[in-house]
């Protein structure tokens, strides 16, 4: 018998398994070829033999042991005699779903705490940076202070030094440029400071120098001279100008 | 895959030993009646069955989807039954070639006989002695498992070659020369 190219395929097609299209071509084919047929002759004849042997079936004893052992290795329940096994198995592999979302709730809050906990302790003070926070607040504070007396120093020099006849427009630009400075409002602001700290010395002063300058920006435009001329003997009897020079050298 | 064993070997893959048993339970009776087809005795047949499970269990995760359980298990089978005859066929070879005693020395020994025959012989001798076991113990491996699959445990060629591990076509031939010699050997016996 001659070797057919397509003789596998005999066996798809005895057991069912071609595609319609493949097993009409085949089905051609088998008509004409002897080797094919003789194959599914074999094939059927074997599939009858097969079908007639009866599978002879393990021995009771044999089948129960062995389903046993299965039973016992795989899906039976095992005795949990150890606690931290129990809780194990209550909490961690089988835990029921009140449970689980007990687990869950307790990790919601405990993250929670933790969170508060970071936020509380980064907006709670701590004393070494309040201190230096302070320090830092004094000596801006001095800063300004110090900045604020230099200015006024300066104007009241120019006042007590310049004449107020001859030196007239010059006084009087000194004095417009002042009022950018803003020194009516630094001085009101230190002296509510200075009285806070209760530093009667500056409170004093500044008292002074607010009295000056409120006499200095209001000047009327007809009387220049004659206020100037009282404001510079103010200047010289109060001795402001020396009191304004120790303090702006001193740490207040 | 039926829908019940893709959920039983996910949970499985999770460590779930419950779900396994389910998967055990199913399968148990499927392992052992083939590895007894490829074995000849049931109580080879019980012990590679039971090797399968375990393997199983211990390779779960390395399951991919790709093929079904079934097949899958299957495959560890017939490679388990393959692997057990032929450690079971090098261990006959090792007593057979052990040194004879001689006359008048331990005579016990003589009474040993091959604990596997004997006990196939005890259990499973009228089956043995029927023909298809018999024509079947001389196919390949390969051939055997092929050859059973298709006939006894009605696999289609696909599924056989991804059982043996080797393509449908050589699958085919495997089944083609096996029924061809099975059906030459019943011709002869008549």
């Amino acid at each position: 018998m001659s070797k057919c190219d397509q003789q596998f395929l005999v066996v798809d097609y005895f057991f069912g398994e071609l595609t319609s299209d493949v097993q009409l071509e085949f089905e051609n084919h088998l008509e004409t070829c002897a080797s094919c047929q003789e194959h599914m002759n074999a094939l059927a004849a074997t599939s009858t033999v097969i079908k007639k042997q009866k599978r002879k079936k393990p021995q009771k004893e044999l089948l129960h042991k062995y389903q046993l052992q299965l039973k016992n290795e795989f899906y039976e329940e095992k005795k949990i005699t150890s606690w931290i096994e129990k809780i194990s198995e209550k909490f961690i592999r089988r835990p029921s779903i009140t449970i689980r979302l007990a687990e869950v709730l307790v990790l919601l809050l405990v993250g929670i705490f933790i969170g508060r906990l970071t936020i509380w302790k980064s907006f709670t003070p701590n004393e070494d940076v309040a201190v230096s926070q302070i320090n830092v607040d004094s000596s801006i504070k001095q800063l300004l202070l110090q900045n604020y007396l230099q200015e006024t120093e300066m104007i009241f020099l120019d006042v007590a030094n310049l004449d107020p006849v001859e030196d007239q427009k010059i006084i009087l630009n000194l004095i417009q440029s002042s009022k950018y400075k803003f020194l009516i409002q630094k001085t009101l602001l230190l002296r509510d400071q200075a009285r806070d700290l209760e530093n009667h010395q500056l409170y004093e002063l500044l008292n002074q120098i607010e009295l000056i300058l409120l006499e200095l920006y209001n000047m009327e435009k007809n009387a220049y001279v004659e206020t100037l001329s009282v404001i510079k003997q103010q200047l010289k009897d109060s001795h402001l100008l020396i009191e304004i020079t120790s303090m702006n050298q001193m740490d207040i | 895959m039926s829908e019940s064993d893709i959920k039983l070997v996910k949970k499985a893959k999770l460590g779930d030993r419950r779900a396994f048993g389910k998967l055990v339970n199913k399968y148990q009776n499927k392992v052992l009646y083939l590895a007894y087809d490829l074995l000849g005795n049931y109580i080879d047949a019980q012990d590679v069955a039971q090797n399968v499970f375990l393997q199983a269990f211990q390779n779960i995760t390395y399951f991919r989807d790709e093929s079904s359980f079934s097949t899958w298990i299957y495959k560890i089978t017939t490679n388990a039954a393959i692997d057990f005859q032929r450690s079971k066929r090098r261990r006959r070879a090792l007593f057979i070639d052990q040194p004879q005693p001689e006359e008048g020395q331990n005579r016990s020994i003589e009474n040993i006989e091959d604990p596997y025959q004997a006990i196939e012989k005890r259990f499973e001798d009228s089956d043995l002695k029927n023909l298809v076991a018999r024509v079947v113990e001389d196919f390949s491996p390969q051939q055997k498992a092929a050859f059973v699959l298709k006939y006894f445990h009605d696999k289609t060629t696909e599924e056989i070659a991804k059982i043996i591990g080797c393509d449908p076509v050589t699958v085919r031939g495997h089944i083609l020369r096996a029924t061809l010699k099975l059906r030459k050997k019943l011709k002869d016996e008549r």
